[in-house]
């Protein structure tokens, strides 16, 4: 898929575990470990929402569009 | 879950009533008919050749049989058949095409026993992830096409054993007043079934592709 989940940078940077996030987000780990691995098919704009609000970052530091060609 | 509940109870039924009606009642009346059969050879020390099941049209539309009385008020009545089985004397050399075709209506009697007796168990898997709510998985699918390609293939298959019976039974009956139709040769109900069974199975995958689409939107 084209769009890059960034997720993974985003924590490294702030410091900050997928266990933490998702209790602060929450959202199960689990299905954070899915928007990490770039396995999901989509976001809803209240998760998004939510993971800029903890990662106090703009969505554009978490999803990439890199095309494929 | 108590209309699924429900729904399984009345397959149930339908399904010990069709088993009754298509399997065990014909087996009974096979086993007496060859019995007959085979107490015919013995005594005529003849070999013979069976057709059941023929579908018979008169040659002659106003035809009509008087070979039956009406016991209640011991009067001849007027029947033209339908539907008979028929007994000949076997011809003393029979040509290879007429063994090869035996050969093939004997197999595909087989495969049809085969697969007929597979739809159940494939029936009750879907049922049970039906009860343990895993209705859209994609195991499911393919039980379900595998259950649609099986009744295709019965409706198939049964057309070919039929057509095949009649052509035999045209080659060594010629009645006086009736002859074979190929009228019912075609088992249409299996084949529309399963194609109707075929598609529900891509609209199924449809809907499971969207159920993982959303099992996957976080």
């Amino acid at each position: 898929m084209p769009i890059i989940v960034n997720l993974d940078v985003m924590m490294a940077r702030r410091k900050i575990s997928l266990n933490e996030l998702s209790e602060k987000v929450d959202i199960t780990p689990a299905n954070l470990s899915i928007l990490k691995t770039g396995k999901a098919k989509a976001i809803r704009f209240s998760t998004l929402e939510a993971i800029c609000k903890v990662l106090d970052c703009q969505p554009a530091d978490i999803l990439e569009f890199k095309d494929e060609e | 879950m108590k209309r699924l509940k429900t729904l399984c109870i009345i397959l149930l039924i339908v399904f010990f009533g069709s088993l009754y009606q298509g399997a065990i009642m014909p087996f009974i009346e096979g086993v007496k008919y060859g019995l007959a059969i085979a107490r015919y050879e013995i005594d005529s020390k003849t070999k013979t050749d069976d057709f059941l099941m023929m579908d018979v049209i008169s040659k002659n539309p106003n035809y009509m049989e008087t070979t039956e009385t009406n016991l209640k008020t011991n009067d001849k009545v007027l029947i033209r058949p339908i539907n008979i089985s028929i007994l000949v004397h076997s011809l003393p050399e029979k040509p290879v095409w007429w063994i090869i075709l035996q050969v093939i209506s004997g197999l595909l009697t087989a495969a049809t026993l085969i697969l007929g007796l597979w739809i159940p168990f494939l029936v009750v898997k879907i049922l049970r992830s039906l009860q343990q709510s895993e209705v859209f998985e994609r195991i499911n699918l393919t039980r379900i096409n595998r259950i649609g390609i099986i009744i295709l293939a019965i409706g198939v298959f049964g057309s070919l054993m039929q057509s095949a019976n009649i052509f035999l039974a045209q080659y060594m009956v010629d009645l006086t007043h009736y002859e074979f139709s190929y009228t019912r040769a075609i088992d249409f109900n299996s084949i529309i079934m399963g194609v109707v069974i075929l598609i529900m199975n891509e609209v199924l995958k449809i809907a499971i592709e969207i159920k993982e689409e959303q099992d996957l939107t976080i």
